[in-house]
């Protein structure tokens, strides 16, 4: 059968918890690779408010999934989708008529790559700013523990445990801007 | 007489009538695309209808194109079916 590239856009309710979201995409992504299509990307366009309210629901998670494939995959991903209660509206549309699927092939491996150094770049940020947090937790902890020995080392007026966390405030606030 | 003023009054019309370019032909960069609300408000009116190409200007070619994508993306929620606030 004739393969052609195809784009899905599918509309979720927005408080749909994560894990169920997750199976539903899984679930939707199956029927494309199970019909020996080439998924070559999914946009992700966030949580939007809906012009008019769907199923009583006044926001909606909207997804893209472009593929390539034939008509055959097209009716089983609109069927599941009838069937399932949680996809509020969805709408396909054929964007190529002749493919060429080599050049989907490369251009899902480049959708992949790319897609694959957001997500590290995000985890690397991620990673670095729990690095920083962390280190600012133990720079305090390390800080209050000093002041508590300073404290009950010498027991003398206030004046000079106070004068000695002005400058520490200052030191750890610089910490902050930089993370 | 009736005949004189029908005509006065046609051509009084005329002199406001100016003529329309399409602006999708006039600017091929343009994309008519359902995914881009945005764009697509420019073509329907406060109510949500859809503006007529006598008003727009648009040409019959993309005219068509504009109805297909303004209806697209009511069906997608993106655009209302109607606004009954205004």
């Amino acid at each position: 059968m004739r393969n052609r590239r195809y784009e899905t856009v599918f509309i979720l309710p927005a408080d749909l918890g994560e894990g169920r979201q997750q199976e539903l995409l899984d679930r939707l992504d199956g029927v494309v690779d199970k019909g020996g299509g080439i998924r070559i990307k999914r946009e992700d366009w966030g949580v939007r408010k809906l012009a008019y309210p769907v199923k009583k629901q006044p926001k909606g998670h909207y997804y893209l999934l472009d593929f390539v494939g034939n008509a055959q995959i097209v009716s089983e991903l609109e069927r599941q989708m009838r069937m399932l209660e949680n996809v509020l509206r969805f709408l396909t549309v054929k964007t190529e008529d002749r493919v060429d699927l080599e050049a989907a092939k490369k251009e899902q491996a480049e959708e992949r790559d790319k897609a694959a150094a957001k997500e590290a770049a995000a985890r690397e940020a991620a990673a670095k700013e729990a690095a920083a947090r962390e280190a600012a937790e133990q720079k305090k902890a390390a800080e209050e523990a000093a002041e508590e020995e300073a404290a009950a080392s010498t027991p003398e007026p206030e004046a000079v445990p106070e004068e000695d966390a002005a400058p520490e405030e200052a030191v750890q606030e610089e910490q902050k801007t930089e993370g | 007489m009736i005949g004189r003023r029908e005509q006065r009054r046609k051509t009084k019309r005329r002199l406001y009538v100016r003529k329309k370019v399409c602006r999708f032909c006039a600017d091929a960069t343009l994309q008519i695309n359902y995914k881009d609300p945005r764009q697509l408000r420019y073509f329907i009116t406060e109510r949500g209808k859809i503006i007529p190409r006598r008003i727009s200007g648009n040409c019959a070619k993309h005219q068509r194109k504009i109805t297909l994508a303004v209806k697209r993306a009511r069906h997608l929620a993106l655009m209302p079916y109607t606004n009954m606030e205004i």
